[in-house]
C-alpha cells in the first residue's frame, strides 16, 4: 500500500510549456577574433514554421578573469546574413591558457552565461602532406607529429575547410584605388578606361564562407570508431590523449580531394587544414555532434541524443580551442 | 568477482573451480553418511523369541542376545509394564520402539551401549526406529511419461516430497507400515501400501484424470521450495490462445512482473530487466530466440509440451547465464506403451503430435511438427504482415532397464517474416532460426541419489533488411536504400547433475557444466535492396568462448515449518585472453506457519557473459548476440525478494511479493547511440553499459470455484536505468518503466462441455525520449557548409532536456473466447476454439515521430501500432 501511494506522484517528468531560448554556438580560438554567433531556440510539434529568428539586441560580453571585458558588437556584413544566428564579433583575439566567461544578455529572451578554458598551443614537430587514394578516393593524407603536455587532459580534433575566396576588381585613377565592383567605381571606370595608367586589376580575398570537407582516418585510438567504421567520412577526428598523454604522437588523416579546386559554376578557394586542441566541453559538443549527425540520416527524432552543451539558462556551447592551421591553394586565383 | 587478464588454465579461479569439483560429491556423501551412521545400531536385524512379557523381559533378552548393551535406572522405566510385540518386527530399533512407546525416556547411544535416561517428554515415535527411502520415479500410467512435481505424501508421519524434473523423487520412512499418497494436478490420486524393513523402489504410475485437466487454477499444499512456479499443460489454456494457436509460454505473461512488449524480439522482459535477460531451455538446452512472429508466438508447441518451470527469483543454484527470468520447458519424451498424439489446425498454424513406442516399454519416440498456416486468412484482417514458420521436434527414448534411460532430442524452427507498409515498398524483411541437439543419460544411482549428464549443442541465426528512403535536400525521396544484418551463434556443452537425498531433511543438488561458443558476426551492410542471401554477407572474425561452471546447494528442513536452501553457482569465463570468475551465491527460505500461510525470501546473485544488442529504432529483430570482454564486463545482478502465501486447496491461492533487483553492465539500451556496426574490430566502443535497478510489488489472486474461475495478477513496479554517456549520467526511467500492469482472467463454465473466457491486460505506457525544441546547426552558425550534404533542410539541433521524460497512453487489450469440448469418444477428442483477438482494437505501441524541415511545419506525427488488430479466430483440436 505504501508503495501504491508513492506510485501516484506524475513521473518521471511532466510536460510544461516549452520557452524558447538563447542559443550560444560560439568557438573561441587563441589568437582569432571572437566571434559569438546568438540565436534562439524555437519549440517543435507546434505547428510553426521551422525558422530562427535572429538576436540583434543582445550585449555579448566576453570576459577574462580579473580582465577587462570584452564587448562584441553585433556584425552586419553580408557576409552573415545567411547565417542562422546574429554574430557579435570582437577584433580582439583570446589567449592561450586562460579561462573566459561569456554572458549574453538579451532584453527579451534574458541572460545567458558559460565559461571555457583555451587550452596551451599545439606542439607541432612534424607536418607531411602526400597525395593518395583511399579506397579509390582521391585524398590528401596529412601527417601531424606533435608533443602532448605532461601532467594535462589533452582533447585534439583535426579537420579540414574549403574557404571561399571573392575576386575583387581593382583599378587606381589619380593616386586613388576603386573598387571597380560597386556602382560608383563600374561608371568610373567606364568614364576613364583607356587613359594611360588605368587598369583593371584582380585582388583575391577570403570570405566568411566555408566548405566542409570530409576526412578519414585509420586510427583506432580516435573516438570516431565510437561514432561509425573507421573507413566512413567524418566532419572532424576526434582523438584523446588516453594512450599517449604526455608524449609525442603522430596523427595521419585523409582529406577528400574532390573539392579542392572549384567547379566551373563556383569561385575559387583554399584549404584549411586545422589540428586543435580543444576544451573538453568543446570537444564533448563537437564529438555528439558528430554523433548526432551521423544517426539523422538512420535514427527518428525520438532516438536521437542532442549534444550536450554548457550555456547556463540557454543552449549551445561556448568552448575554447587553440589552433594550428595550414593553408594550400589548388584553385587558380586569377 | 573477480576479472584479470591470465595466460595458460591454472588460473587461481580455475585451482578453485578443480577443489570445488572434487570436494563437493565428497562432503555430500559423508554428510549423508553421518546422518545414519548416528543410527547404525538399531538397524541391527533382531527378532525377539517373546511374543509377549515385561518391559524387562525384553530389554534382559537385547542385552542377552543383541551384542549392545542398554543401561537404565529401574525407576524411571515400568519394567514390569506388560508389552506384546508382532512377529513382523526384524530390527532392535524396532522392537525397542514398540516396547517403550509412550515412555518419558530420552536415547543416548555410546558406541554399542544405549543410555534410557529420564525425559519430561513423552519417547518420540520414530526414536528407535530405522529409517529406510522409498525411492522411485512416478510417470503417467498411460506412457510412462515423467511427472515432475507429483507429491509423495504419508498422512501419518506427516513426511513427504517432491519429484524432480524426471519424476524421480526419495522419501525416508520410519520402518513399519506405511501408506504413501502420490498425487499430481491433473492426475487420479494412487494409494500404496508398504511394509519397509529396507531401502524400497517404488514406481508408481498415475491415471489422468478428466475432470480435473478442466481445472484451471491448482495448487499443491506443501512448502515452497524456490521461488519458481511450475505451469502444467492446459493450466492456463482459456488464456494462452493467440489468434487459434495455444502458446503455453503466453501462461507466462499472467504472472506479475512479466511484460509482453511488441517492440522486443523476443517479447519478454521480467521485473524490469531486459529482453537478453531470459534464459530459455528447451529440454534443458539453450535456445537464444525461442519465439516466432517476432516474439508474439513461443516455440513451444502445446501438443509436445510437458511442463513449464518459469523462475524469477528464488533461482536454483543449477541455472546462471541469464539476470532477469528463466524459463526451463520440459517437452514429452514418447508414449511407452502404445501410439498417440494431438493435431491442431486454426487460423495461424496446424500442428501434430505423434508419439508410441519402438518397443514397448523399451523405446519410444515422439515427433512433433508445426508450420504456420497460409497467410490468405490473416491477410484479411492484417495486411502488411507476412509470416511463414515451422516447428519440428524429435525425440527418441531409450528405457535400458528401471535406473538407467537414453534421450536424443533434435529441434529444428525457422522464421520468414515479411512487414510492408504497402504492396509496392516493402520495409522489412527478416529470417531467424534455431537448431537444437541433445543426448542424455538419466540414471537412478540407488536409494539416495540420482544423475543426468547430457551433451548439447544449439545453434541460432538471424537475418534481417530493412529499407529506408533518401531524401533530396527538398525533402523528396529520391532513392531507397536497405540495412542489412546477419549474425549467428552456436553452443556446445556438456552438463552432468546430480541430487543425493540425505533423508527428509536434506537434498544436495550438485553439477558441473562446460561451454563452447562461438559467435560469428557477420558483416552488416548497406545495399539498394533487401538482401538475405547469406553467403553475400562478409565474415568477421568469430569470437569464441568458453565458460565452466559449478554448482552446489543443499535444501534443509530445518523444522517442519521452516526450510532453508542456500546454494551457490560458480562461473569461470575466457574470451581470448581475458579471463574472469563469478560467485554466485543463491538462497531461499521459506516458514509455513499454518497450513494456509507461508513467508518466503530469497536472495540471488546471477551473472551474464552474452550480452545482446540491438538496433531497436529498425523495428525489426537486428539481434547480435556479443561476449563479455575487458572492456564490456559481464553483466550482474543482485535481487532480494520477500513474499507471502496463503493457499486455501482448490479454492483461493494468494500471493504478494515485494523485490528489489539492480543489474550492472547491460548493454541493451540503445537510444542515443547510431547503429551497431559489427564489422569493426572496435566493435566494443559502439556499446554502452550502464546499471539498472528495478524494485516493487506485485500480487496474484487465484480463485476456484465449480462455475467460475478468477486469476488476477497487478505489479507495481519502478525500473530506472543509468548510464554514463546518456542524460549526463542522470538516472533515467527504463523504456518500459510501465507503473501499473494488470492482468484479470477468467472462465466461466456454461455446463460440462462448454466455457467462455476473457483476458484483460492493462498496463501504464511507456516512456519515451521526445524533443522539446530545436536550435541552429552549430557548422551552420560558423558558415560552414557541407557541399555533399543531401539533408540541407534538416540542419537543426533537437534538443531533449531528458531521457524518457514523456509517457505514453496506457496499453490494454481484452480477449474473448468460446470452447466447446464434447465428451470424448473412446478413440478421440475434440475440442473447438473460437474467439476473438483484441477485441477492441488497442494498439500494442505508440511512436512518436516529428515531421518539418527548414520553413516548412513542425508537427508531430502520433502512430498506434497494432501488432494484430481485432482478430476472430477459430481452432480444433484432436487428440487420438
Amino acid at each position: 500500500m505504501l508503495l501504491l501511494v508513492f506510485s501516484c506522484k506524475k513521473s518521471p517528468y511532466p510536460a510544461g510549456l516549452v520557452q524558447n531560448e538563447l542559443v550560444v554556438l560560439a568557438e573561441i580560438t587563441a589568437g582569432q577574433p571572437l566571434k559569438i554567433p546568438v540565436s534562439k531556440s524555437i519549440q517543435v510539434g507546434n505547428g510553426g514554421i521551422i525558422s530562427f529568428d535572429k538576436v540583434t539586441t543582445a550585449n555579448v560580453i566576453v570576459s577574462p578573469p580579473g580582465g577587462t571585458p570584452i564587448t562584441c558588437l553585433l556584425n552586419s556584413s553580408s557576409f552573415y546574413a545567411g547565417d542562422p544566428a546574429s554574430v557579435y564579433t570582437s577584433r580582439h583575439a583570446p589567449a592561450y591558457n586562460t579561462r573566459y566567461r561569456l554572458q549574453v544578455q538579451d532584453p527579451v529572451s534574458g541572460t545567458v552565461t558559460a565559461e571555457t578554458t583555451i587550452p596551451s598551443r599545439v606542439r607541432i614537430f612534424g607536418f607531411d602532406t602526400s597525395s593518395t587514394f583511399r579506397g579509390g578516393l582521391p585524398v590528401l593524407a596529412v601527417r601531424v607529429s606533435f608533443n602532448d603536455p605532461p601532467d594535462s587532459v589533452n582533447q585534439y580534433v583535426f579537420e579540414a575547410l574549403k574557404q571561399l575566396m571573392r575576386v575583387r576588381h581593382l583599378f587606381t585613377y589619380q593616386g586613388k584605388t576603386y573598387n571597380y565592383d560597386t556602382p560608383k567605381g563600374y561608371t568610373l571606370y567606364q568614364m576613364i578606361q583607356g587613359q594611360p595608367g588605368v587598369s583593371l586589376r584582380r585582388d583575391t580575398v577570403a570570405t566568411d564562407t566555408l566548405l566542409r570537407l570530409m576526412v578519414y582516418t585509420g586510427d583506432k585510438n580516435t573516438d570516431n570508431a565510437k561514432v561509425s567504421t573507421l573507413d566512413s567520412p567524418f566532419e572532424r577526428i576526434f582523438l584523446p590523449d588516453r594512450v599517449f598523454n604526455g608524449r609525442a604522437y603522430t596523427e595521419t588523416f585523409y582529406v577528400d580531394k574532390t573539392y579542392f579546386t572549384a567547379a566551373s559554376n563556383q569561385g575559387p578557394g583554399r584549404v584549411l587544414l586545422m589540428v586543435k586542441s580543444a576544451s573538453p566541453e568543446l570537444y564533448n559538443y563537437l564529438f555528439w555532434y558528430e554523433q548526432y549527425k551521423s544517426s539523422i540520416e538512420s535514427l527518428p527524432p525520438d532516438q536521437l541524443y542532442s549534444p550536450p552543451g554548457n550555456i547556463k539558462n540557454g543552449l549551445g556551447i561556448f568552448g575554447g580551442s587553440s589552433m594550428r592551421r595550414w593553408v594550400y591553394y589548388f584553385d587558380p586565383l586569377y | 568477482m573477480r576479472s584479470s587478464f591470465k595466460n595458460g588454465p591454472e588460473t587461481r579461479s580455475s585451482r578453485i573451480c578443480h577443489l570445488l569439483y572434487f570436494m563437493l560429491p565428497v562432503l555430500c556423501s559423508l554428510s549423508c553418511q553421518s546422518l545414519h551412521a548416528q543410527r547404525g545400531i538399531f538397524y541391527r536385524p533382531f527378532h525377539s523369541q517373546l511374543q509377549k512379557g515385561t518391559i524387562r523381559d525384553f530389554l534382559e533378552e537385547i542385552n542377552a542376545r543383541s551384542g549392545i548393551t542398554i543401561e537404565y535406572a529401574s525407576g524411571n522405566i515400568p519394567l514390569d509394564k506388560p508389552v506384546v510385540v508382532g512377529s513382523e518386527i526384524a530390527t532392535l530399533g524396532a522392537l525397542l520402539q514398540t516396547i517403550l512407546a509412550g515412555e518419558h525416556i530420552r536415547v543416548i547411544q555410546k558406541n554399542d551401549k544405549v543410555l534410557l535416561v529420564p525425559s519430561p517428554v513423552a519417547l518420540p515415535d520414530d526414536a528407535f526406529l530405522p529409517v529406510y527411502s522409498v525411492f522411485g520415479l512416478v510417470q503417467e500410467a498411460d506412457g510412462h511419461e515423467a511427472l515432475s512435481d507429483a507429491v509423495i505424501w504419508e498422512p501419518s508421519t506427516r513426511k513427504g516430497t517432491v519429484c524432480n524434473v524426471y519424476g524421480y523423487f526419495a522419501l525416508w520412512l520410519p520402518e513399519g507400515r506405511h501408506r504413501l499418497e502420490i498425487t499430481h494436478t491433473g492426475y487420479k490420486p494412487r494409494i500404496v501400501d508398504l511394509d519397509l524393513h529396507w531401502d524400497q523402489r517404488l514406481d508408481a504410475s498415475l491415471l489422468p484424470n478428466e475432470a480435473i485437466q478442466e481445472v484451471i487454477v491448482s495448487g499443491v499444499d506443501v512448502t515452497k521450495r524456490n521461488g519458481g512456479e511450475t505451469i502444467a499443460p492446459g493450466r492456463y489454456d482459456s488464456y494462452t490462445n493467440f489468434l487459434g494457436e495455444n502458446d503455453a509460454l503466453r501462461s507466462v505473461y499472467l504472472s506479475p512482473g512479466v511484460l509482453n512488449v511488441s517492440d522486443a524480439s523476443s517479447g519478454l522482459l521480467v521485473r524490469g530487466g531486459e529482453q537478453d535477460e531470459n534464459l530459455f531451455l528447451l529440454d534443458g538446452n539453450p535456445i537464444f530466440n525461442p519465439t516466432h512472429m517476432l516474439g508474439a508466438l513461443s516455440i513451444v508447441d502445446k501438443t509436445s509440451l510437458r511442463a513449464i518451470q518459469f523462475y524469477k527469483s528464488g533461482f536454483p543454484s543449477r541455472y546462471s547465464g541469464a539476470l532477469s527470468s528463466v524459463i526451463d520447458v520440459y517437452t514429452k519424451d514418447g508414449n511407452m506403451q502404445h501410439w498417440s498424439g494431438e493435431a491442431n489446425v486454426n487460423d495461424l498454424a496446424a500442428s501434430i503430435t505423434l508419439e508410441g513406442p519402438l518397443r514397448k516399454n523399451k523405446t519410444a519416440v515422439m515427433l512433433s511438427f508445426r508450420h504456420s498456416m497460409p497467410n490468405y486468412l490473416l491477410d484479411v484482417f492484417q495486411k502488411d504482415f507476412f509470416t511463414d514458420f515451422y516447428d519440428a521436434h524429435f525425440k527418441v527414448s531409450h528405457q535400458f532397464d528401471a535406473d538407467n534411460k537414453l534421450t536424443l532430442d533434435l529441434y529444428a524452427g525457422e522464421d520468414d517474416l515479411d512487414l510492408q507498409t504497402s504492396a509496392q515498398n516493402l520495409n522489412n524483411r527478416q529470417r531467424w532460426g534455431n537448431r537444437m541437439a541433445s543426448v542424455s543419460w538419466t540414471h537412478v544411482l540407488g536409494s539416495q541419489s540420482f544423475v543426468s549428464t547430457s551433451v548439447n549443442a544449439t545453434n541460432y541465426y538471424n537475418l534481417a533488411g530493412f529499407v529506408y528512403t533518401i531524401y533530396d535536400t527538398l525533402g523528396n525521396p529520391v532513392s531507397n536504400h536497405s540495412f542489412n544484418t546477419y549474425s549467428s551463434i552456436s553452443q556446445f556443452s556438456f552438463r552432468t547433475q546430480f541430487e543425493l537425498n540425505g533423508g527428509n531433511r536434506v537434498r544436495f543438488n550438485y553439477g558441473a557444466e562446460a561451454a563452447y561458443t562461438r559467435i560469428k558476426p557477420f558483416d552488416s551492410k548497406v545495399d539498394s535492396s533487401i538482401s538475405l542471401d547469406p553467403s553475400s554477407f562478409e565474415s568477421a572474425p568469430p569470437l569464441p568462448f568458453g565458460e565452466y561452471t559449478l554448482y552446489a546447494e543443499s535444501e534443509l528442513k530445518a523444522t517442519p515449518k521452516f526450510s532453508l536452501r542456500p546454494g551457490v553457482h560458480f562461473s569461470f569465463y575466457q574470451f581470448s585472453n581475458f579471463t574472469t570468475a563469478a560467485l554466485q551465491p543463491r538462497l531461499f527460505a521459506s516458514y509455513k506457519w499454518s497450513a494456509h500461510h507461508q513467508l518466503y525470501a530469497s536472495y540471488d546473485r546471477m551473472t551474464q557473459y552474452l550480452h545482446l544488442v540491438t538496433n531497436p529504432s529498425l523495428g525489426i529483430n537486428s539481434d547480435l548476440w556479443v561476449p563479455s570482454t575487458p572492456m564490456l564486463q559481464p553483466e550482474n545482478s543482485q535481487s532480494f525478494d520477500l513474499g507471502y502465501s496463503y493457499q486455501k486447496k482448490g479454492v483461493l491461492k494468494l500471493t504478494a511479493d515485494l523485490y528489489w533487483k539492480k543489474m550492472t553492465n547491460v548493454t541493451n539500451y540503445a537510444e542515443g547511440k547510431s547503429f551497431f556496426i559489427n564489422t569493426d574490430s572496435a566493435w566494443e566502443q559502439n556499446i554502452e553499459a550502464g546499471k539498472g535497478w528495478s524494485y516493487g510489488s506485485e500480487l496474484v489472486l487465484e480463485k476456484t470455484g465449480e462455475k467460475l474461475n478468477v486469476h488476477v495478477a497487478y505489479t507495481l513496479s519502478w525500473n530506472w536505468r543509468q548510464f554514463d554517456q546518456i542524460n549526463f549520467g542522470k538516472k533515467f526511467p527504463f523504456k518500459y518503466d510501465r507503473r501499473h500492469n494488470l492482468n484479470i482472467a477468467t472462465t466461466y463454465k456454461l455446463d460440462k462441455t462448454k466455457d467462455v473466457s476473457a483476458l484483460w491486460m492493462f498496463a501504464t505506457g511507456d516512456v519515451y525520449s521526445f524533443p522539446e525544441s530545436i536550435y541552429p546547426d552549430f557548422d551552420n552558425a560558423q558558415q560552414i557548409e557541407d557541399p555533399n550534404d543531401l539533408l540541407k533542410n534538416y540542419r537543426f539541433i533537437y534538443h531533449f532536456s531528458g531521457v524518457n521524460q514523456y509517457r505514453t497512453p496506457p496499453y490494454s487489450r481484452l480477449d474473448l473466447s468460446f470452447s466447446y469440448h464434447p465428451p470424448r469418444k473412446k478413440k478421440y477428442g475434440l475440442c473447438w476454439t473460437g474467439g476473438v483477438y483484441n477485441v477492441y482494437g488497442a494498439p500494442s505501441q505508440y511512436s512518436y515521430g516529428l515531421a518539418g524541415t527548414l520553413q516548412t511545419k513542425s508537427i508531430v506525427i502520433v502512430s498506434e501500432d497494432k501488432f494484430f488488430n481485432i482478430t476472430p479466430y477459430i481452432s480444433v483440436t484432436v487428440d487420438y
